[in-house]
């Protein structure tokens, strides 16, 4: 009923509501966010080691 | 009055035979669309947003949409702006030279002497993500993935994707990108103050201002590079100029070389961007209903990063004891728009405690940030670029 309702409103201001897309976006958004923690978080690691060995070689 | 709608017909009449053009399809939107130049133009020099591309983009907005401008002028097949459009924008190139300069401009300092500050520039990607999602519901799936990108709040990323995608509304992208990027001391604050208590944007954060040894800083853009090109192989393109940029910054034997990308080579691009990207700014293009969608979505894609930066840090601080705890604000500079938003957080923390400074954990999370939308720029085209 909203999605019918979506639509009509939508289509009369030259818009168009389609669900059909949703799924692949959500998952897509899901894997997305997944994907940056993970690139991140060994980022972070690869650093934290290197400014560990920095440190050893100053002391 | 008969007479006087006479005479505005006649001419309308005169105006539509000098023109060659009719008036209500094609003359009014051309005024339309040097309106909007203007107003470009406008908030670049009297309000002082991004002047350095919204001055292009409005000058170049009133070039693309001056008479036959479509068949006789700048974008007709051979005229200026389509070529360079072709050799720099279509083909991504641009883009990739301005992050060269970038790279130079970026002082990763603060975040190395702080790496843990990196997972906020994660979390605060959360908009594009989002922003995919709801887009998917108006736009083909391509078109939302570009329209998404809007939430790295960094230009040339949203230019790359968008290009890359092959969006039609690349201009209407741009502009929502460089407007809300120009708006974050007005978007961002009432976003943190409403998902923060007054005690929150209290807690002071101690900085211990670690030396950052010059191996680390050489070694960091290499490892950086290598780690996003495996892992995630779309972004390689982007953040390897980015790296390759602070490189020439960090080396400490190409001074010349980094002066000359922070500053001759970033401006040059620049000029040439603005001017560019204003191709697709035409009456036809732009003057859409989903013109106005695509502006609603970057709103919602800047609202729910910075609303996701500060919701992983108080997410963060349920399991830290007291003394150990992250001021939450600083989650929303984790949105990449740099400078500004690690300002924003640090003043927002000054107006509740005049002694609390957060502006260096902020600028390692917003340079963080930096990193982490072209990373969310690289994961958006492993999924839908072709």
């Amino acid at each position: 009923m909203f999605n019918l309702l979506m639509m009509s409103f939508l289509e009369s201001i030259g818009l168009e509501f389609t669900t059909k897309n949703f799924g692949e976006a959500l998952l897509c958004s899901v894997a997305g966010m997944v994907g940056i923690f993970i690139v991140i978080g060994i980022i972070i690691l690869s650093v934290s080691i290197l400014n560990k060995s920095g440190n050893k070689k100053e002391k | 009055m008969e007479t006087l709608m006479e005479l505005g017909t006649k001419i309308i009449s005169i105006f539509e035979a000098i023109m060659g053009m009719d008036f209500v399809s094609e003359i009014i939107p051309m005024l339309i669309m040097w309106a909007i130049g203007g107003v470009l133009i406008y908030c670049a020099i009297v309000k002082d947003m991004e002047p350095t591309l919204l001055l292009p983009m409005g000058f170049g907005t009133i070039l693309v949409n001056l008479p036959l401008a479509l068949t006789e002028g700048v974008i007709s097949e051979h005229g200026a702006i389509e070529v360079l459009y072709n050799a720099g924008v279509a083909n991504e190139l641009f883009p990739l030279l301005l992050f060269i300069g970038i790279g130079a401009m970026i002082d990763f300092g603060p975040v190395l002497s702080n790496p843990k500050l990196m997972i906020f520039g994660a979390a605060a990607q959360f908009g594009i993500f989002f922003t995919l999602s709801v887009a998917s519901l108006f736009f083909p799936i391509n078109e939302a993935a570009s329209i998404a990108i809007i939430g790295a709040a960094d230009g040339p990323t949203s230019i790359f994707v968008a290009a890359t995608l092959g969006s039609k509304y690349i201009g209407a992208i741009i502009v929502a990108a460089y407007s809300y990027m120009a708006l974050v001391p007005m978007v961002q604050p009432p976003i943190i103050k409403l998902l923060t208590t007054k005690k929150e944007r209290k807690i002071r954060m101690k900085y211990e201002g670690k030396a950052v040894s010059k191996k680390t800083r050489i070694l960091f853009p290499i490892v950086v590079s290598i780690i996003a090109g495996v892992v995630s192989p779309q972004s390689a393109v982007l953040i390897g100029f980015l790296m390759f940029g602070n490189l020439i910054r960090e080396c400490g034997v190409l001074d010349s070389l980094s002066e000359t990308a922070q500053k001759t080579l970033a401006n040059l691009i620049t000029i040439l961007l603005g001017i560019t990207v204003a191709r697709n700014m035409n009456a036809q293009d732009f003057l859409t209903i989903e013109t106005a969608l695509i502006l609603g979505l970057g709103l919602v894609a800047f609202v729910f990063d910075t609303a996701g930066g500060v919701l992983f840090a108080k997410f963060l601080n349920i399991f830290l004891p007291e003394g150990k705890k992250f001021n939450p604000m600083i989650g929303a500079a984790g949105i990449s728009a740099f400078p500004m938003s690690s300002r924003v957080v640090h003043k927002l923390g000054l107006e509740e405690d005049n002694q609390n400074f957060l502006l260096m954990h902020a600028t390692g999370v917003n340079v963080s940030g930096q990193v982490a939308s072209v990373i969310a720029g690289g994961m958006i085209l492993s999924f839908f670029a072709k």
